[in-house]
């Protein structure tokens, strides 16, 4: 099945170094497009507009928390809040060091996990990881 | 008396035994007169009975058709028949017709009461006539009949009465063992002496002894030496009075025993009572511990109920007073000149904006809703200075388990009150202070971070990519990074500064009404202060701040000056106000009070609990808020004050003129 990774953060600089580091790490083999979002909204215009199609994919979700407007906290309730046909899986990606804000993403079912930043090769390997666990239903 | 006998009954001599007293009598009047027969018989209902008799052998004949009966119903002097034959009323008698009785001479016998008897009679079977000498002897016989009579009846009376007498000894005697009483009487000049039973119980003494008069005469006592000892000190007592009345009294301590003696010699005769009073004497000890007991239990109570830390006062469901202690009294009560008690409440003291409450909660109790309740009222006491007390009020309940009373207990909480509101404001500000903290926690970690955490991972990626121009432009990226995380920190600076927080709640306030207001407010809260104030502050003036701390930063600079009043004048607090330049605001205020030595506290005034002066000015925390409410609204504070002579304290404000 096809995955896409979303990547979404309000930080362009932020947004240039993930997408660097995990093209770099190699990502492509397991996943097959990334979209970046420098908006949360425009993510979740996306995500409902995917609803739409029959396109069989797997999204995969890279999200910050401190965004001005949406928060990734509240691109996790919109997201939890309806049914999608469509499998949505985040990974949280942050600068918050915050160990409330870990337990708190944990609540969330769809979290898969949790990554501070900055990335590097090791966290890059750790993501892939994650998906791959995923997708062989470990 | 058992009750009164008349007649013969009297005499309680109807079928006793023959008496030779009587006998003798009968006798001697049958020789006397030469009869056949003499007798001595008494009339008891129909038989007439033969005391004594002399010639016959009956004890008893019928009374009605004796002649006895005709002499006894004639009431005759007495009664001389020479010959019954010959008289036509008696030769129809018994007497004649069965026994052959011819002749019959009888006296009565008379009774003090002049009732008759029964009779002292001779009789013959031979008719006789008696001579004048003869019958005179027969009435001397008669009398003398009823003289043994008389003595017979006093005789038996006697002997009841005896008996009588036994008894009550008996009783007298064995209650005097129960009830450990002794007695000795002698009669010093007879020689007599009467010795009590129940004293050989006391002494321990055989029980057969009886003190003689010859051992109390001679002082040799037959009996144990140590129980002597007391007869010896009577004896003392005895030989050494004089007088012919005196009385006197010891103890006499024995083994097991405390006994009370009694003497009193009344004349030459001498009484001495013996008491036994161990068992008093140990109850009495006791009693006295009782008492002694009761006396400490009861002026602890006192002490307590009366002590100079609570209040202790009791009132009726209706809510007026019953009682108060002395502390209540003195602190809460007021003149009895100027208020009987009967008029006085427990409400009288209760500041009006306390009243309706401490009611609710009082006749909560006295209503018996609540058993009993906590509650902080703030009172106007003796000197007219208000005050925090905490009370209980707690329900009395009667026989009838309905409350009838409240008992309030109360102690002074003004200096707790005014700590715990020193230490709330203080709260506030800390909590507002952290709130301020969280802000810059939150900052740090996600503004800063988020800025260094791209930089590192630019650096990472410098090091991953070979193209130079890539290079170059993550390296401008990474220029901006720092860039912005300078920015960043100079922002926490400003945010950090309390001013910032203040431009939204900034309004333009009149100065000199503001200061009005404090000034009203200060008489209201502290109506025992006693201040002048003068307000020069221009009408016109406006301030641009926030009313709520500026009135705080007054209430707390005004407060302090009445803290440090001069004992030597009235305080006055003066204050203007001038705009010194475009921006700077700055207020002078000045008071006479006794100052502050700036030497000994000025690098302390503005520190937290340096309390001024002594410890009743409060804990030196107003002066702390003035000066961190003045930098929050973007001022200073500056104090000059001489030792005695007033402070002057200048507020420097920024504020724009327009």
């Amino acid at each position: 099945m096809k995955i896409k990774l979303l990547i979404i953060d309000d930080d362009k600089v932020s947004l240039l170094i993930a997408e660097k580091f995990l093209i770099v790490s190699g990502i492509k083999k397991i996943v097959q497009e990334i979209l970046i979002f420098n908006k949360p909204i425009d993510a979740l215009k996306l995500l409902f507009a995917a609803e739409d199609n029959d396109e069989m994919c797997q999204l995969w979700i890279l999200l910050d928390i401190n965004m001005p407007k949406i928060s990734g906290w509240d691109f996790l309730n919109r997201v939890e809040s309806v049914d999608l046909k469509k499998d949505v899986k985040v990974i949280m990606l942050t600068s918050s060091i915050s160990e409330e804000d870990k337990n708190r993403a944990a609540s969330y079912n769809s979290v898969y996990g949790y990554i501070s930043k900055p990335l590097d090769m090791d966290k890059c390997n750790e993501i892939k990881q994650i998906i791959l666990n995923s997708e062989n239903g470990i | 008396m058992s009750v009164q006998l008349s007649g013969i009954e009297a005499y309680h001599i109807l079928d006793t035994e023959p008496s030779e007293q009587f006998d003798n009598l009968t006798q001697l009047a049958l020789k006397i007169c030469k009869a056949d027969a003499a007798f001595v018989s008494f009339a008891d209902n129909d038989r007439q009975w033969f005391k004594s008799k002399v010639g016959f052998d009956y004890s008893e004949v019928p009374l009605a058709t004796s002649i006895c009966k005709y002499l006894i119903d004639e009431k005759l002097p007495f009664l001389n028949i020479p010959d019954l034959s010959l008289d036509n009323t008696f030769k129809e008698y018994l007497a004649f017709v069965e026994y052959g009785v011819r002749f019959y001479v009888g006296f009565p016998l008379i009774a003090p009461d002049n009732s008759i008897l029964g009779n002292f009679c001779v009789v013959g079977f031979e008719p006789q006539h008696l001579d004048e000498v003869q019958l005179e002897f027969l009435k001397t016989m008669a009398d003398q009949t009823m003289i043994l009579m008389e003595s017979h009846r006093l005789n038996y009376e006697l002997s009841i009465e005896a008996e009588r007498l036994e008894k009550r000894r008996i009783v007298t005697d064995t209650a005097a063992v129960i009830g450990k009483l002794g007695g000795l009487y002698l009669d010093l000049s007879g020689n007599d002496i009467f010795w009590t039973p129940s004293n050989n119980v006391l002494f321990n003494l055989n029980r057969d002894y009886s003190m003689t008069f010859e051992e109390f005469e001679t002082g040799v006592f037959g009996i144990d030496k140590s129980a002597s000892l007391v007869f010896h000190r009577i004896r003392e007592f005895s030989n050494s009075q004089t007088a012919s009345n005196s009385k006197f009294s010891f103890d006499f301590a024995t083994d097991d025993r405390m006994i009370e003696v009694h003497c009193e010699l009344i004349e030459k005769e001498l009484y001495v009572v013996f008491q036994d009073v161990t068992v008093e004497n140990e109850l009495r000890e006791q009693l006295q511990m009782r008492e002694m007991e009761a006396v400490q239990t009861a002026n602890t109570y006192k002490s307590l109920v009366n002590n100079s830390t609570f209040y202790i006062c009791k009132a009726g469901i209706d809510g007026r007073l019953t009682f108060c202690n002395d502390f209540y009294a003195a602190e809460l009560g007021v003149d009895s000149l100027e208020t009987s008690w009967d008029r006085l409440d427990f409400f009288h003291s209760v500041t009006p904006a306390y009243l309706d409450y401490a009611k609710e909660v009082f006749f909560k109790v006295a209503s018996g809703r609540e058993a009993k309740c906590r509650i902080l009222l703030k009172e106007t006491n003796r000197d007219q200075v208000e005050v925090s007390n905490l009370w209980d009020f707690i329900g009395l309940k009667n026989s009838q388990n309905e409350v009838s009373e409240v008992l309030c207990l109360g102690y002074d909480v003004s200096e707790l009150e005014d700590n715990r509101v020193q230490v709330q404001l203080l709260a506030d500000y800390t909590a507002f202070q952290n709130k301020k903290l969280l802000e810059y926690n939150s900052i740090v970690s996600h503004d800063i971070r988020s800025h260094v955490a791209n930089a590192v991972g630019l650096i990472s990626l410098m090091d991953l990519i070979s193209d130079e121009e890539e290079q170059q432009n993550y390296f401008r990226l990474l220029k901006k990074e720092i860039r912005k995380t300078d920015r960043t920190i100079i922002a926490l600076d400003k945010l950090t500064s309390l001013t910032s927080v203040f431009e939204n709640g900034k309004e333009p306030v009149s100065l000199y009404y503001l200061i009005e207001q404090v000034f009203e407010l200060l008489r209201k809260t502290k109506p025992h202060a006693r201040f002048s104030s003068v307000n020069n502050i221009p009408v016109d003036l406006i301030i641009f701040s926030i009313r709520e701390y500026l009135e705080n930063v007054f209430l707390n600079v005004f407060a302090n000056s009445l803290k440090l009043v001069s004992p030597d004048r009235e305080l006055q607090i003066e204050i203007e106000a001038s705009q010194i330049t475009n921006s700077i605001l700055q207020i002078k205020i000045e008071d006479n009070g006794i100052g502050i030595d700036m030497k000994q506290y000025g690098d302390e005034l503005f520190k937290i609990q340096r309390p001024l002066k002594d410890t009743q000015y409060g804990n030196g925390i107003g002066l702390y808020l003035v000066k961190k409410q003045i930098e929050a609204l973007g001022g200073r504070v500056d104090i000059q004050s001489e030792n005695g002579n007033g402070t002057t304290i200048n507020l420097e404000f920024l504020n724009y003129e327009d």
